[in-house]
């Protein structure tokens, strides 16, 4: 398979899923603590496994918005040139969130 | 960048009333629109006993035009929705205006949204032919043989749902992605044509209309809306066979 726009569209169905099985693992090993306490939640990030969960679910949720933005702008924006910057944006302001993603997780866990 | 307000030429202004309202009445808001005129676009008010009028939408339409005013312009052929030609929005629905039975006290007709009017109720639908050609819609096969092409009564039944369509256009004009990119969007109507020639077994060029709709404008523009679905006439399901096309598009 080609990286086409089909790749794309696919992907985007696919981050969806890890999304939600990341996001149910997240809640399901949030139950029951004690979410007020700092220290609570500290040793929860501790754990590899939990900090993985929060890192799968939030990359499939920028990689999955990332993928939407994109379509909307194509939807909406005719421009060829205007859509162009638009999308670097985007891709810029998605790229930060991602390093600002990975660097938090990690500072968590050391 | 997507204009949201209509320009001032083109608001729909209250136009002529035909008839007085009374018992048994019914009133039909009918659009019209006369390119030569220069004038905008208006809403001529038909008050018609409803005794005088025959089921349909377009019995309606065609009293009008033989009692009422004979300028009134609407296409028309079978009266039982097979030529798709009398396609329009009908109390806010795309829809076989020869299908479309007259409901309640009041009936609001206007052409198909999103198209360029030519007068009245008539859209242009060149873009929309110039559409359905790029699909090339016709067997490809290289077989010169001058026996029948036969096919199995399973193949066959692969195209049940999909040879129904007239082309009237209502689901293409019914669909918000459509509407902002009709001229790089296929549409629902073109898609399902063009999935009734992938998954006919006579066909034999599946691969390359495959690689033909392999465009994040073309098909990928489809956003699972289903309005398609919900106007259609003829209850096709336009959506499904788009589906199936991303389906076929991922698994080839």
């Amino acid at each position: 398979m080609n990286f086409t726009y089909t790749s794309k569209w696919l992907f985007q169905k696919i981050f969806a899923i890890l999304f939600l099985i990341a996001s149910f693992y997240t809640v399901y090993s949030l139950y029951g603590l004690e979410l007020q306490n700092y220290d609570v939640i500290r040793g929860w990030f501790k754990n590899y496994l939990n900090s993985f969960s929060i890192l799968v679910m939030l990359s499939a949720i920028i990689l999955h918005s990332n993928i939407g933005l994109s379509s909307i702008i194509d939807d909406y924006i005719h421009e060829e040139s205007l859509k162009q910057k638009i999308i670097l944006i985007k891709n810029f302001f998605f790229v930060v969130l991602f390093f600002i993603t990975i660097f938090s997780l990690v500072k968590l866990n050391l | 960048m997507v204009q949201l307000s209509l320009p001032k030429h083109s608001k729909v202004l209250e136009g002529k009333t035909f008839g007085k309202d009374g018992k048994n009445k019914i009133v039909f808001n009918v659009y019209r629109w006369n390119r030569e005129s220069g004038d905008n676009p208006r809403l001529d008010k038909f008050f018609i006993d409803k005794s005088k009028l025959g089921p349909m939408v377009l019995d309606a339409l065609m009293f009008i035009k033989n009692k009422i005013d004979p300028s009134l312009t609407f296409r028309r052929s079978c009266r039982e929705g097979i030529c798709g030609s009398c396609s329009m929005n009908v109390n806010g629905t795309n829809t076989l205006a020869c299908l479309k039975p007259i409901v309640g006290k009041e009936i609001n007709i206007y052409p198909l949204p999103h198209m360029r009017v030519l007068k009245d109720l008539i859209p242009d639908m060149s873009d929309f032919y110039k559409q359905y050609e790029s699909i090339q819609p016709w067997l490809k096969n290289k077989t010169t043989s001058k026996k029948e092409n036969l096919q199995s009564p399973e193949d066959r039944k692969k195209l049940d749902g999909l040879y129904e369509c007239v082309l009237c256009a209502c689901c293409s004009t019914s669909c918000p992605s459509y509407w902002w990119n009709g001229d790089k969007f296929l549409g629902p109507a073109i898609l399902l044509q063009a999935y009734r020639f992938i998954v006919d077994s006579r066909d034999k060029n599946k691969k390359q209309r495959l690689n033909e709709l392999k465009d994040k404008f073309k098909l990928y523009r489809c956003h699972t809306i289903m309005n398609c679905t919900k106007t259609c006439p003829k209850n096709l399901n336009p959506a499904k066979a788009i589906s199936e096309i991303k389906k076929l598009q991922v698994s080839s």
